[in-house]
């Protein structure tokens, strides 16, 4: 059988200390989780071994040839704090519908190389429906006051359903916002997972309908979620509000 | 909803072979309440062992099962070998009672308070905790070559192996390596003193990591001189420097307690049905008087320091608990008269004014009533362990007893040589702790406790998590990690674990996928293994293999989307929303082929098909379970739930199944060719037209993926073949006319117009599927439509181009 996860031989569990920060978080959550449980940060020996623990976990062709054509990196900051952080695909377009394909943080600074991972997944395609995930943005931020630093990334979703009967395209595409904080861990926290930044519905390709928010990050300690238009989603009303990051 | 902390591996088997042509290399059997009956009958039929009173008119805590030589005896449970002994052959002189080798299992297993609570989520569970004891085992070293917990001991068991050396595990990897990459110490020849140095001898072997060696006093500086009985190598030379040699002292204490044919404390644990030994002889004392013979068989008794039936469950057994002396004599006076039947009790127990003789009470277990029965099965006795009898004092302090059944000197010491009780207290073992100085402990039929047991351990198929060391038992998607994507495995009795699917989301729906592993090229052309895949005709099978890449696995599974539930290489779904699924309609089509099956694979769980019609050319309908029909979003939610997957892999597991299910889906080639159309006022057949392979199989795809894409009064097969054949509006296609050259033409325009549709990915799937093409090269690569076989290839996107040639398969026909 096929099996998706992270290689379990591979990683060295930062253990304790990202279980801690993870706690902290979910323990913040009103009414949903600002991060899922199950997400761990991992630190890995290097991108060469995770790829071919992956492949093997999946099935996929190991030959080396294929094993350096699976992690694509599509974006990729540099900050003197946080070192090289990367968002990478892990994919392989031979297996039958594409495969699955997944977003991977990587981060590498003097302490090593460290891994958060899924970020998202990109699921084959069916007669149905079609996704595409798209990193857009990966940013540095420096809070409004004080010290600190954030990590912004945004990947776009879209779910592109057939109606068969009317021959008619209906797409959800929805941006996705994930915070990280620099952290006394030497690798970045994952302090929001999926914010619904803006969700568009079209049908055809054209805009039915538009729903946005917006991040502030005041200082190190705090998050602010904002409406940015008049309408949201339910899913949207969920994340407004001003969260205090706990150490 | 949440995932529930159970000890969900709680499974049983059978001691032994239930099978009478049994052969010693029969498989472990799981526990099955229909065989018991055999078991207590080949119990009450013998010759003595009989539970819960013995020949002797003593409690006999346990039962002796009579099966051949060899016979490989297996765990009851999962749990941990605590204690176990090894002794020398049976004779007249020695151990006359039979084999005096034991192992001691504990057990700790999680029960049902409530096992027929469908929900997981709602079941509450307790631990049991008891002992199984198997005594009058073969642990001999040269019939225990498939005994997984002895063979660490066995090669230092052999004849002529006790050195009296220290024990060492070897605890580096020094240097050398196996030529299994296993890494360990190289050990030479002796080492060579060249005036003050010391040169190490020649290279012998490498000894691997972990292995224990026997290390003598000879030394050479750092160098020790060592046997290795593993590896039959005596006397060879290792660099012990530092801790590459590391002392194994409780090793060395349990090797010495078997030599010794003492117990030893041992912690070893096993799973259920895995071989702890062979039956050894086993010869009840009242029969060992007569005629010194072998007889074959396993004594196994079942015990607990508290008694774990549930209070609630008591009613189904007879709890005796008022012998609690130290003795082993089942008085009658004293105590049967309070039980019950007290006639039974008669009949089995010693009772000074009415003696019995061991025929008149074989007779009665041979003769006894099916309440009788019932009623010994099901007693509970609380008395002190046969195992921790003190016989000198036992005979002393009931003479009557010792007179009348001529209870020797000779008899005691040879009773002595079985018991362990003490010896293993005395070393530690996690026995039951002793009341009032007594080893007293609930003894339980076996077989009862066991259907009791089994009857209670959460129902199979378990699902189950994996969070750190625990497994988490879980029953539908909200109970696991989503955006971790975690993986469901799936726990049946007998089978090793098998993953169902990870965690994962779509459409805001949260479910399972599994991605399978059989793909279409991989079931038809290579290497074409899978059984039960139809035979197909030599296009339908080229046609199906080449769109190996826009279909599914065999295997494929998927509950995460809008969909609920779709499995199989053609994807076929409930139907999103309160739409009709073409997932019943392919079922539909099996309970009409096979009705018996389909009963067998999902009617005898109450799942059915319902309101079935042809929608689009293809069935469709609704699932009804338990008599109500799934229609609504929020019904169809069920179908998301484990057990619904798992029923679905099960099925395509069936061959039955397997073969009307795929022979369902390649129907739609069918379908595809039979598509018609008017053009330049004459019908006109797609199957006509295309009789390529390669077109054949670019159409099927288009049609899966957009069925109206094709099928419509102006399809792409409709305009390629306009195009291709360069005819005006009113004229009409005559496909006998029809050259290799136009078709070719034809698909380089089925290709252009799929790219232009609303299909997902065409320019991949086409490309994949014109890879397959036979002697591809550039010039065929024009053909289609692309530049050269390079385009081809890039088309696939592929990140590395050059891979492409990997699914070159050269099988698809672009022939007319």
């Amino acid at each position: 059988m096929v099996s998706w996860n992270i290689p379990g031989r591979l990683v060295l569990r930062i253990g304790r200390l990202a279980l801690g920060f993870f706690w902290a978080f979910t323990a913040l959550a009103q009414n949903h989780e600002l991060v899922p449980p199950g997400l761990e940060t991992l630190q890995i020996k290097s991108e060469a071994d995770f790829v071919e623990e992956w492949a093997k976990e999946n099935g996929w062709e190991d030959s080396q040839e294929s094993l350096r054509s699976y992690l694509k990196t599509e974006l990729k900051v540099k900050d003197p704090k946080l070192g090289t952080v990367r968002l990478c695909r892990l994919a392989n377009a031979a297996q039958p519908r594409g495969g699955e394909q997944t977003l991977v943080l990587l981060q590498k600074n003097q302490h090593g190389l460290f891994l958060f991972s899924p970020v998202a997944r990109q699921e084959p395609p069916t007669p149905d429906y079609k996704q595409t995930v798209v990193p857009t943005r990966l940013q540095t931020i420096c809070p409004t006051q004080g010290s600190g630093r954030f990590l912004l990334l945004e990947v776009q979703e879209e779910v592109q359903e057939h109606d068969q009967s009317s021959d008619t395209i209906h797409t959800t595409r929805e941006l996705f916002g994930y915070a990280f904080v620099n952290s006394a861990a030497p690798f970045v926290r994952c302090v929001a997972y999926r914010i619904p930044l803006k969700v568009t519905r079209l049908v055809n390709g054209n805009i039915q309908e538009s729903f946005a928010l917006q991040i502030r990050f005041p200082d190190r300690k705090h998050f602010e979620i904002l409406k940015k238009s008049s309408r949201l989603t339910p899913g949207q009303e969920q994340w407004i509000g001003k969260t205090t990051i706990e150490d | 909803m949440a995932a529930k902390a159970i000890k969900f591996r709680g499974r049983l088997s059978f001691p032994i072979t239930t099978q009478r042509a049994a052969n010693f290399t029969q498989p472990a059997e799981s526990f099955d309440p229909e065989r018991l009956t055999l078991l207590y009958v080949l119990n009450e039929s013998g010759n003595g062992g009989w539970y819960p009173i013995g020949a002797a008119q003593t409690w006999h805590n346990g039962i002796h099962l009579s099966v051949p030589a060899g016979t490989p005896v297996r765990t009851i449970a999962r749990g941990t070998i605590i204690a176990a002994r090894l002794s020398t052959a049976v004779s007249k002189e020695k151990f006359e009672f039979g084999t005096a080798s034991f192992v001691l299992i504990k057990h700790t297993l999680d029960v049902l308070e409530n096992p027929e609570e469908p929900d997981h989520n709602a079941w509450t569970s307790r631990a049991v905790e008891f002992y199984s004891l198997y005594m009058h085992v073969d642990l001999t070293p040269e019939n225990s070559a498939d005994v997984p917990w002895f063979q660490t001991f066995l090669p230092f068991l052999k004849e002529n192996t006790c050195s009296g050396d220290i024990l060492a595990k070897i605890n580096v990897a020094e240097d050398g390596r196996t030529k299994n990459e296993k890494t360990g110490l190289n050990c030479r020849t002796a080492p060579v003193k060249k005036g003050k140095k010391l040169t190490p001898g020649t290279f012998v072997a490498v000894i691997p990591r972990g292995t224990i060696v026997e290390v003598s006093n000879e030394a050479e500086e750092e160098w020790k001189r060592v046997n290795v009985p593993s590896m039959n190598l005596t006397g060879v030379w290792v660099y012990g420097e530092g801790n590459r040699l590391v002392e194994v002292k409780e090793f060395e204490d349990q090797l010495q307690a078997f030599q010794s044919e003492g117990c030893a404390k041992l912690n070893y644990p096993v799973e259920s049905g895995e071989i702890i030994g062979h039956v050894g002889v086993i010869r009840p004392a009242q029969l060992s008087r007569a005629e010194f013979s072998d007889v074959f068989g396993l004594h196994l008794e079942l015990f607990a320091a508290k008694n774990i039936i549930h209070p609630q469950d008591m009613k189904a057994w007879t709890l005796v608990e008022d012998d609690t002396d130290d003795d082993i004599v089942c008085e009658f006076q004293a105590l049967t008269k309070k039980v019950q039947k007290p006639g039974v009790m008669a009949k089995l127990g010693w009772d000074t004014s009415e003696f019995a003789s061991v025929s008149e009470i074989s007779t009665y277990y041979k003769t006894m009533g099916d309440a009788d029965k019932k009623w010994l099965r099901g007693m509970i006795t609380r008395n002190t362990s046969y195992w921790s009898i003190d016989w000198d004092k036992m005979t002393k302090s009931n003479d009557g007893w010792t007179k009348e059944f001529e209870c020797s000197e000779r008899d005691v010491t040879i009773a002595n040589q079985y018991m362990w009780w003490e010896e293993c207290e005395k070393i530690g073992v996690d026995l039951p702790s002793r009341t009032g100085g007594k080893a007293l402990v609930y003894h339980y039929h076996p077989f009862t406790l066991m259907k009791y047991i089994h009857d209670h351990l959460p129902p199979s198929p378990i699902f189950y998590v994996k969070r750190g060391n625990e497994e988490l038992v879980v029953g539908r998607p909200p109970d696991i990690n989503i955006a971790a994507t975690e993986r469901v495995w799936v726990y049946e009795p007998g089978a090793t674990d098998w993953l169902l699917g990870r965690g994962a989301a779509l459409q805001g729906c949260q479910g399972i996928g599994n991605f399978g592993e059989t793909t279409l090229y991989e079931a038809l052309i290579k290497p074409a293994s899978t059984p039960a895949v139809p035979t197909l005709g030599s296009a339908s099978r080229h046609i199906w293999a080449s769109i190996w890449h826009s279909e599914g696995c065999l295997e494929a599974l998927n509950t995460y989307d809008s969909a609920f539930l779709s499995f199989g290489p053609f994807q076929q779904t409930v139907g999103a929303g309160t739409g009709e699924g073409e997932l019943q309609g392919a079922l539909y089509h099996i309970k009409n082929a096979n009705a018996a099956l389909f009963k067998k694979l999902f009617g005898n769980f109450k799942l059915d098909v319902a309101s079935v019609k042809k929608i689009q050319n293809l069935d469709k309908g609704h699932f009804t379970l338990d008599g109500k029909e799934l229609k609504s979003v929020a019904d169809k939610e069920i179908l998301r739930d484990f057990i619904w997957a798992y029923r679905c892999v099960k099925a395509m597991q069936n061959e039955g199944f397997r073969r009307l299910f795929l022979e369902y889906g390649f129907k739609r080639l069918e379908v595809v060719q039979a598509i018609s159309a008017k053009v330049g006022g004459k019908e006109v057949l797609l199957g006509d037209v295309y009789r390529m392979e390669a077109s054949l199989a670019l159409l099927v795809d288009a049609h899966i993926n957009l069925p109206a894409l094709v099928d419509s009064s102006n399809g792409i097969w409709v305009k390629a073949a306009k195009s291709a054949l360069n005819i005006g509006a009113a004229d009409a296609i005559d496909p006998t006319t029809i050259t290799r050259d136009q078709e070719y033409k034809m698909i380089a325009k089925i290709v252009e117009l799929r790219n232009l549709s609303n299909m997902w990915d065409p320019a991949p799937r086409a490309a994949f599927i014109l890879l397959c093409a036979k002697d591809l090269d550039d010039a065929v690569a024009k053909k289609f439509g692309y530049t050269d076989l390079d385009d081809l290839k890039t088309a696939t996107g592929l990140e590395n181009v050059k891979l492409a040639k990997e699914y070159m398969y050269g099988f698809l026909e672009h022939t007319r």
